[in-house]
């Protein structure tokens, strides 16, 4: 009698092993997160992101920048504290970027910066001509590498800024205002790993004009 | 019966066990490293050091070859998931190609961590550790703008056309040069990442382009390949060849004044991190960031003091 209770025991558990097996290979069972992926993965549109960064969260993200002088001052006494406090990195880093904010008296011709300020050995420039780089993309710190399918996606953004910045700050305002004019900026900056910088160029993300 | 059952049960089990006299010594775990190409001396530096590696953290480490051949990559995957290692620090030979053997290595519980180049997805490998290509290429381009001061006529080598890295160079170098309208591209083919076939395309692009003054090549195995066209033509110091990597004989050459720039890049560095994570993974770590780019430095001759081949000097 327990041989054969043993015996359609087996038998029942095979059976209904048996049907879940159908029952599983019956229906495609996917998660959602990855079919929202999948469908994102052939939507990216480098110039769609950078707008809606331009349009929605720019404002916010330049909130976030320290005064040049400042920025300075703990470069030059405190480095390590400036980075961790308001440097950004992507990866394995050798360098920082900064958004910095600062005035500047318009009035360079032809070349492709124009002079901010001299700090000790250091003089800032601000770029008003040829943008390009990941400068502006990783200093904003809104977009995390993890978030993009590869890496050309991710640099196709930087470029995408790059031209809102080339058209936008750059050719129709900071190069279109009256020579000796005095603007309040915000922008980005890349700082090396190393020495002190002789040089420090600041990429223009916002300006205003003051007189 | 019962008790026969029992018993049957309990000596099975037993079996299993370990035996504390047996003095069989524990067999290591494996980690598979499977290279893109050991024909090229930076991706030899690539894979021997995360081998070593992986040996100082406990592990037999195998390196395997695709000799650039995505065939010859997958038939590794096979043999791999087929003979219990307990991960792969992967070079793909293509960027979508190399997507279905780490998806198939996924399936099989074996975790992938690429080095150098990426695959187009972001849900197969655990952690892909890369260059920044695209910043390194905009230093060169700046310094490419700077030495021929933003006039001219130049070529471009590109590298394998299926690998990211050929475009995140490519790009990252013109948007700077394309700023410059004085610049102008008369000719861009791919040399494969090839030598031999760089000097042979060069070859053709200076009977063509005779007046070029300027070379930028997706990879210093190119530029030195480059050099050689450009030797043979009799335009030595007339024609400034850029490079991407950091090799030893394009060090060398950059400190005779052969070639003008490259960029370096830290093969080391990503091969250690990637035999690391791996071991992290095997002791059950699950927090990777899934791209990791690496940062690349320029070298010019004003520098080339700071850096040895592949790296920077000690």
């Amino acid at each position: 009698m327990k041989h054969l209770s043993l015996k359609k025991i087996a038998t029942v558990a095979i059976i209904v092993l048996l049907a879940a097996i159908a029952v599983r290979l019956s229906v495609f069972v996917e998660p959602l997160h990855e079919r929202t992926q999948r469908e994102k993965k052939g939507n990216f549109s480098p110039r769609e992101l950078a707008d809606d960064f331009w349009k929605h969260r720019r404002r916010e993200a330049l909130a976030a920048a320290i005064e040049l002088g400042i920025f300075d001052s703990l470069l030059r006494t405190n480095a390590p504290f400036l980075k961790s406090h308001w440097g950004r990195t992507v990866g394995v880093a050798s360098s920082h970027s900064f958004l910095v904010k600062g005035s500047l008296t318009t009035g360079g011709s032809g070349s492709d910066t124009w002079p901010v300020a001299m700090y000790g050995q250091t003089s800032y420039s601000l770029r008003v001509k040829h943008i390009f780089g990941n400068t502006v993309r990783n200093a904003v710190g809104c977009f995390n590498v993890d978030d993009f399918e590869n890496t050309m996606d991710f640099n196709a953004l930087s470029a995408e800024l790059n031209a809102r910045v080339a058209s936008e700050i750059v050719a129709e305002g900071i190069t279109s205002l009256p020579r000796s004019s005095t603007l309040r900026f915000t922008g980005a900056l890349e700082l090396h790993d190393g020495a002190t910088p002789k040089e420090l160029e600041i990429i223009p993300l916002k300006i205003e004009r003051v007189r | 019966m019962r008790s026969l059952f029992v018993f049957l049960l309990a000596g099975t089990f037993a079996a299993t066990l370990p035996s504390c006299n047996s003095g069989k010594p524990k067999e290591k775990e494996k980690i598979a490293i499977i290279i893109s190409t050991l024909n090229n001396p930076w991706f030899v530096v690539l894979g021997e050091t995360a081998k070593r590696r992986a040996e100082e953290l406990g592990y037999n480490a195998v390196l395997f070859d695709s000799q650039n051949n995505p065939s010859k990559e997958t038939e590794h995957f096979d043999n791999v998931i087929a003979s219990d290692y307990r991960a792969i620090l992967f070079n793909p030979t293509d960027a979508k190609g190399s997507i279905a053997n780490v998806k198939a290595s996924k399936e099989a519980g074996i975790p992938v961590f690429c080095m150098d180049r990426e695959v187009n997805v972001k849900d197969v490998a655990v952690s892909q550790i890369l260059s920044d290509s695209y910043s390194g290429c905009v230093m060169l381009g700046q310094h490419f703008v700077k030495t021929l001061e933003a006039k001219g006529s130049f070529v471009e080598l590109l590298g394998i056309v299926g690998d990211n890295n050929t475009w995140n160079r490519s790009k990252g170098f013109h948007s700077v040069v394309d700023n410059y309208p004085g610049l102008t591209m008369v000719a861009q083919q791919s040399g494969e990442f090839d030598r031999n076939k760089a000097m042979e395309v060069l070859e053709s692009m200076l009977q063509a382009h005779p007046d070029i003054k300027g070379v930028f090549c997706g990879n210093d195995a190119m530029a030195m390949g480059a050099y050689q066209a450009v030797l043979a033509a009799g335009k030595a110091g007339k024609i400034v060849i850029y490079g991407f990597d950091g090799a030893a004989d394009v060090i060398t050459a950059i400190k005779e004044g052969k070639i003008k720039a490259t960029g370096m890049q830290f093969p080391r560095t990503m091969a250690v991190t990637a035999a690391e994570y791996a071991d992290r993974y095997v002791k059950g770590d699950r927090n990777f960031q899934q791209k990791v780019p690496v940062a690349v430095e320029l070298v010019t001759r004003e520098n080339v003091d700071n850096y040895r081949p592949y790296g920077k000097a000690e």
